[in-house]
Order: C-alpha cells, then structure tokens, then sequence
C-alpha cells in the first residue's frame, strides 16, 4: 500500500469515528461547566453558589488546593452528590460525563453516585456530603 | 475559640494527595484448558503481575509493572526454558495542568481494548481476544515520551500522541504477526522511530476510540539496511496500523466491536532480506455481547455472572507479496462463548469454550507429514477453565 493511500484510510477512519461520536452524543459534546474555588476553613470547605450548576444539574469544581477536581450533581431528589473525581484502582484522574465518570487509563466506569459500574476499580469514589443553606451548596471535606 | 485547620487536615480526607506516596497492587491469572480434538490439555499460571507506582510529588510520579509469564523461568544445560520474567511498563509521569501529562519510559501504547486495559477481571474469556493478540500485539511496550489530554472543550474527549521506538522486521514471525518484531524495552533498535496515537471519547454509556501507528521497521544503519535492499531512515521500512473500536457498559449488557488493519508495503523487501513470509497486511475484527445473569434477574448486586460471546476473525496473510507464500492456517475464525463469575470486584473465576477454525494447511510447508505428525484439523474445540484477580 502506498504511503498516501495509507495516510487517506487513516484519516477515513478519522472521520469516521467524529461522525460515529458525533452520532452518539449529539446531546451531550459540550463539557460540563466548571467552577474555580478557592476552599475555605483550612481547605476543609468549598462554598458554590447553587446556580453554578448547569443545566443538567453537573458542575465540576476545580481548586488548585485539591490534587483532583470534585464533580457535583444534582440527584433527581433534589440532594446533591459531591463526588472526587479520582479513580479508585489506582488514583488516575477521571473524564466526567452527563451520564458517568470513566478511566482512561485502565477502563473503569463510575455512575453519578459513585458507585462501580465496570472494573477494574472495587470501590466506590470518595464521597462529601453537601448541604444547601440561602442558594450555596457548602461541600464538606472530611470523611 | 474555634479550632484552626490547615490543609493538612484534608489530607486524611483524600482530597490532597501526600506529596509522597506509594502504591502496591497487581494482577494475575491462572488457566486450565482441554483439546477436545486431540485429546490433551495445559495448566499454566498465564501470569502475575506486581505493580508498583510511586508519588515523587503532586506532579511526578513513577509507575511499573513486572511480570511473570507461566509461572517460572528456568536456566539449565539447555539454556533458559519455561517462562518470561519483564517489565510491562516503567516511566515516569509528569502532570502539567488538570487536563494534560506526559509519559516517558517503557509504556503501552493505547491501540485497541487489551493492549492498555489488559487486567483479567476486565475482559471475558480466559484468553484474551485473539485478535488483539495476533494482528494487534498485547501487551505490547516500547520506550518512547507520550503526552495524553483531555478536551476541556468537548466533554468525555481524551487524546494521546507521543514517539517510541520502531519494530524490527528480522524478527517477524509468520503466523504471528509483529510480535516477535517487538523490543519490549530490551535493547531496541532507535534507528527507527514510530509516532503512534489515539482519539477516545465517552459518549452516554459508550466508549469510541481510534487509533493509529506508523513507523519504521528495518532496525538497521543506511549500510547495512542497502546492503539488505532496505529503506533506511527514520521510517524506512514502514508499518502502519489502524484500529478503531466502541464499548457499550452497562450493569445489565456489555459490548464491544473492534476492527484493525496492519499494512507493510515494503513485505517484499522483507521476505528478500529475511525469508520470514511477511504479509503485505492483515486485518482483524471482532464483537462480543455479554449480560450479567445476577443483575437480570435479581436486580443490582455486588456480585457480577456474565454470560457472553465473542466471533472473531483474523487473517493474517490478508494479502502477500510475490514471494510470499500462502498458509491457510493464518485465516481464523474463532468464536468463544461462556461465563466470567465475579463473586466481589477484584476476582473472576471463568468458563468458556472456544471452538478455532482455520483455512487449509499449505502442504508445501509440512516437513513432517501424516502419521508422524499430529493429523491436521480445520476446526479445533477448546474447553477453558480459570481464574483471575486484579486489585
């Protein structure tokens, strides 16, 4: 096979695999917001305003006092979850999805509540509790 | 008076990391398997595998992978038998921000499922899907500096490209494919360089990836690789691959697809320099399905029993050079159904049968024929029975 004919098939299968995404996740490709904070009370808090939530009810929280960002979700109760977005196999951080967190690096798939969906991960991701007081969520850091 | 915290105090909490920390954990697997054809069968400890990672600071970190390959590696009057001691991986990791790092040092390329995501508890089959062994070398490494990503634009987008070093032709096999073209670290030829790369993006609950790997193969210096009728150069002698595939996870269904193509346009050369009947390309694919039974039918639990099927197809000599020479044997077809029981995350006990149909034997390149050798068979069953843990 000739180099160029090589160079065509590779980006044919490009375009193909935009298109197939694409497909897949017309309503979902935009990133979910993401929030800078800077933590209060020894790192040991973070205050958000409830209105930073997109319209899914998802933000991350990002803080350059946190080795990892914290994804924050909206439950169909109306709690909220605040989830560490680090991959419990073996501390990689993780992409956060409208529908899942996931590990690039070895696979594993996490829900919105944190809990395993595929492996190789055995537990679920660290959890903070949040509370809602006058439109903040205030997000606890301690376990 | 209220009491003052630091930010130490969240480090119990996990959310700030040590600046030094170290990681221990591993995987392993262990088979049994019975030829229904012919009447035999193995036990092999396939492999154990010792990860240790270390955390210099928030930024760097070290990662590596030994393995034991069937159980032991002996040395004797014979010279070495048995099995294989190496490392999969060693580099070190370097964050730059949130979204970006760089490797550098022995890694896996991310082409295909298995090469990067290999653990037994990841994958149903005690054996691993052939296609990613053969046309797709699992676990394949090279030494090499790789920057990964994520799109902070476009949700669930993670990329990688990065160099490492080239294959080495003299070493292809026929029957298979570029494994044993591989240096896996081990005093590898930087004549050539290869650049490899991958797109992966989570789209609801599914996983699309494609990938890509182009680079030399003759190994050599301009004199010795013209004295061979070789193209030199950095990616002289060139092999390219390309591999695209999609996941579907679920707690109740799982499913993959993956399709990949290996082209060698110089084969001819290479057969002229080596005699090793290399193909001008090979192409593989498969799909496998698979439901957990204790989630259908008692809802969401713990425990995992997957039932699943995978059909394979491989052909290794999809087409030849001139002075190549047909084998049937490197057209396979291969389905593999069974059970993968996971009674916690972390351990699989597994069950299946495979059942391998090839093409005819080229008679030509039996030396030995019926009835000193084993008769021949286009289909051959396979009963496998193992475990595996991962932690």
């Amino acid at each position: 096979m000739e180099r160029r004919a090589f160079l065509k098939q590779g980006c044919m299968t490009c375009l193909a695999f935009a298109g197939a995404g694409a497909l897949l996740s017309l309503e979902g490709c935009a990133s979910l917001p993401v929030v800078k904070v800077e933590p209060s009370e020894g790192a040991r808090k973070v205050v958000l305003p409830v209105a930073s939530l997109g319209p899914e009810g998802m933000v991350i929280v990002r803080s350059r006092s946190f080795s990892n960002d914290i994804l924050v979700v909206r439950n169909a109760e109306g709690t909220y979850d605040a989830l560490l977005m680090r991959c419990t196999h073996q501390d990689q951080p993780l992409t956060a999805t409208r529908s899942g967190l996931h590990c690039a690096s070895h696979g594993s798939t996490f829900d919105l509540q944190g809990n395993v969906v595929a492996a190789p991960a055995e537990r679920p991701l660290t959890r903070y509790p949040v509370t809602v007081l006058l439109d903040q969520l205030n997000i606890s850091i301690h376990n | 008076m209220a009491q003052v915290l630091t930010p130490e105090d969240s480090l119990t909490a996990g959310l700030i990391q040590r600046d030094a920390a170290t990681v221990v954990s591993g995987y392993g697997e262990v088979k049994v398997m019975a030829d229904l054809r012919n009447g035999t069968g193995t036990a092999n400890l396939s492999r154990a595998v010792i990860f240790l990672g270390h955390r210099f600071n928030r930024n760097i970190s070290f990662l590596s992978e030994l393995e034991l390959e069937d159980a032991k590696v002996a040395f004797g009057e014979d010279g070495g038998s048995g099995g294989e001691i190496a490392f999969e991986q060693l580099m070190l990791k370097f964050d730059l921000t949130r979204d970006l790092y760089i490797t550098g040092g022995l890694m896996l390329p991310r082409l295909g499922i298995i090469n990067e995501n290999h653990l037994p508890t990841t994958y149903n089959g005690n054996d691993r899907p052939l296609v990613e062994t053969l046309v797709l070398p699992s676990t394949w490494r090279e030494i090499g500096v790789m920057l990964w990503g994520r799109s902070p634009k476009l949700g669930g987008l993670n990329w990688n490209v990065g160099v490492v070093n080239g294959l080495n032709a003299s070493g292809f096999t026929n029957g298979s494919g570029l494994r044993e073209g591989r240096s896996e670290g081990s005093n590898g030829s930087a004549a050539n360089l290869a650049v490899t790369g991958a797109l992966l993006h989570y789209a609801g609950k599914f996983r699309l990836q494609t990938s890509g790997y182009y680079g030399g193969a003759a190994g050599l210096s301009p004199r010795e690789a013209d004295s061979l009728q070789l193209e030199s150069g950095v990616f002289g002698t060139p092999i390219g691959i390309w591999e695209a595939d999609v996941q579907y996870n679920s707690p109740l269904i799982t499913a993959r697809v993956l399709g990949t193509m290996v082209s060698i346009p110089e084969a001819q050369s290479i057969n002229r320099a080596y005699a090793n009947n290399t193909p001008e390309a090979m192409l593989g694919a498969y799909a496998e399905a698979a439901i957990d039974l204790v989630h259908a039918f008692h809802g969401s639990a713990i425990r995992d029993l997957w039932l699943f099927a995978r059909y394979e197809y491989a052909n290794l000599q999809y087409r030849l050079p001139v002075n190549g020479i047909t084998n049937g044997l490197n057209e396979i077809t291969q389905l593999t159904a069974g059970l993968s029981y996971l009674p916690i995350r972390g351990v699989t006990v597994k069950a299946d049968v495979v059942v391998r149909t090839t093409g005819d034997q080229n008679p030509q390149l039996v030396v030995t024929p019926y009835p000193q050798a084993l008769p021949f068979f286009n289909t051959n069953t396979f009963v496998n029975i193992g475990m595996g843990y991962s932690f």
